[in-house]
């Protein structure tokens, strides 16, 4: 398969160039999206809410059952099957609390996540996850409380703070940051960060991270605003 | 569990009532008599098993951990020549089956996230550098398996196992090897043992900070208990280097953060890092 790579362009002033998003590219599941950030692209499905099995427990909110894995046979050394557990965790703590669970009880969702290109390190691919995540969910039509958005910046060690890299320069760096924010407050919904930095190096990157996060959330609102049309 | 009287009733209903209730009456207390950015006592005891290079037992408040290092030969693969691998499985004996939380694919799941954390920070502080693993290059190299039973589960796994993991790796003695120049196979002499030389200048530890919501406010309960584990919103790992760079920072979703929160948490963290280090030193000038 041939790898699809981004053009970059020097003065980014949007970063619409990098975002790329297909809705329902699956017709069966109930809600289904393709991504792209950057050099990652990723496929999400979601189908429910259903009949919960006999063996779980009855709780009196939403269950929820993600899976992802990572594309086999990609040259990234660092991947493994833990290395996917830790993403699926942290993901599901993210639809928790954006999902208004206790309007389904004793039901179940199930997630899907494919991994489907990934030529760069960790923070990329961790915010596309997300990023499809929330399309996903905005398809499905899931009650949510909030839509939220992950923005990857990694510390470059001769350029600094970089948002959204290049695979390049991601492969080149030594600490990254992924910041979920969300769209009511712009506030940090949950975070991963690591590496070797300083609490201001953790500030700078918020503050460049923030006006990335409403650019993406206008793209989800004119990715919408198209289907609806 | 007994549910003798009126409050362990409640606790056992309905837990996050019982927190609600408790943290209407004491201001700056939770449940088990702690303030919220106390910690619990940390016991430490190291050297006790024969069979593994290096290990060391922990237990902070119930928690119970016991860290074993061994290792074995291998073929280094051919993308590097001279590094050797490191494997950390945190396993969950059966003593922990019949804990009253989740299923035990979720307790398992839990597991294998633990384990991945503390292998990226072996990675990211470069605590173990795997050139240190080389006995040949390109012929034999050492396999470190670090293994973490968690003997009893009372929170906070995260930060009783990295802080076993340096505690074992203190005392962690590797027998020599000698290649054999005829026969090209390793020598292994078990009676030459030999400190394992790791960076023990990165000495990363971990504080957990559970985030509770209580009346609109954010409380944060330092090293929490498996119960407010549970009923915690979100929870918040900081791992910090010796010279308190941060190594890694992992924020479960639940709870909306400014940065200045962020900044809180960090002094929080600061303080009882620090803390956790002058246990580590002392333990380990008594026992030296």
């Amino acid at each position: 398969m041939t790898e699809i790579v981004s053009q970059t362009n020097e003065n980014d002033a949007s970063i619409f160039s990098s975002l790329h998003c297909v809705l329902s590219p699956i017709s069966k599941a109930a809600g289904s999206a393709t991504f792209t950030l950057s050099d990652s692209i990723c496929t999400c499905l979601v189908n429910g809410p259903g009949e919960l099995r006999q063996q779980q427990d009855a709780t009196n909110r939403l269950q929820v059952d993600i899976t992802f894995q990572a594309r086999p046979g990609s040259n990234n050394t660092n991947a493994t099957a833990t290395k996917d557990k830790l993403i699926e965790q942290w993901l599901e703590t993210l639809i928790h609390s954006t999902v208004l669970t206790e309007h389904y009880p004793r039901s179940q969702i199930n997630i899907v996540m494919y991994e489907e290109q990934n030529l760069s390190g960790e923070a990329t691919i961790l915010a596309c996850l997300c990023n499809t995540l929330c399309l996903t969910m905005l398809d499905a039509n899931l009650p949510m409380k909030y839509a939220f958005a992950a923005v990857p910046i990694v510390q470059h060690p001769t350029k600094g703070l970089l948002s959204l890299p290049n695979s390049k320069d991601e492969l080149a760096s030594t600490s990254y940051f992924v910041f979920v924010f969300e769209i009511t407050l712009n506030d940090i919904l949950a975070m991963h960060a690591s590496g070797n930095f300083d609490m201001k190096t953790l500030e700078q990157a918020t503050i460049i991270a923030k006006p990335i996060a409403r650019q993406i959330f206008q793209f989800y609102r004119q990715e919408l605003e198209k289907r609806l049309s | 569990m007994s549910v003798d009287n009126h409050e362990e009733l409640q606790k056992f209903i309905d837990l996050n009532e019982h927190y609600r209730t408790y943290l209407d009456e004491h201001s700056n207390s939770r449940p088990d008599g702690r303030k919220f950015h106390e910690n619990r006592s940390i016991q430490v005891l190291e050297k006790f098993l024969q069979h593994s290079y290096g290990s060391s037992m922990i237990r902070f408040g119930n928690t119970t951990v016991i860290c074993s290092v061994t290792g074995q030969l291998a073929k280094p693969s051919l993308k590097s020549l001279r590094s050797g691998f490191i494997q950390t499985v945190v396993l969950l004996p059966r003593t922990q089956a019949w804990s009253t939380y989740g299923r035990r694919q979720q307790i398992i799941n839990e597991n294998l996230t633990l384990s991945q954390h503390l292998l990226d920070i072996i990675h990211k502080s470069k605590l173990i550098n795997l050139e240190d693993l080389c006995i040949e290059e390109g012929k034999w190299v050492w396999c470190l398996q670090i293994d973490f039973q968690c003997l009893n589960n009372d929170g906070n796994l995260f930060d009783s196992c990295l802080f076993a993991l340096n505690v074992a790796l203190r005392h962690t003695y590797l027998p020599t090897i000698k290649i054999d120049i005829d026969t090209q196979k390793p020598l292994v002499y078990t009676k030459e043992l030999k400190r394992f030389e790791y960076n023990q200048q990165q000495e990363p530890l971990c504080c957990t900070i559970a985030i509770y919501e209580h009346e609109q406010e954010y409380k944060y309960l330092i090293d929490p208990t498996l119960e407010e584990e549970n009923i915690a919103k979100s929870i918040l790992h900081y791992v910090l280097l010796k010279n308190d760079q941060i190594c890694l920072i992992h924020k479960t979703s639940g709870t909306p953060f400014s940065i200045e929160k962020f900044h809180e948490c960090y002094s929080l963290a600061r303080q009882y890092i620090v803390g956790l280090r002058s246990n580590l030193i002392n333990e380990l000038i008594d026992n030296d």
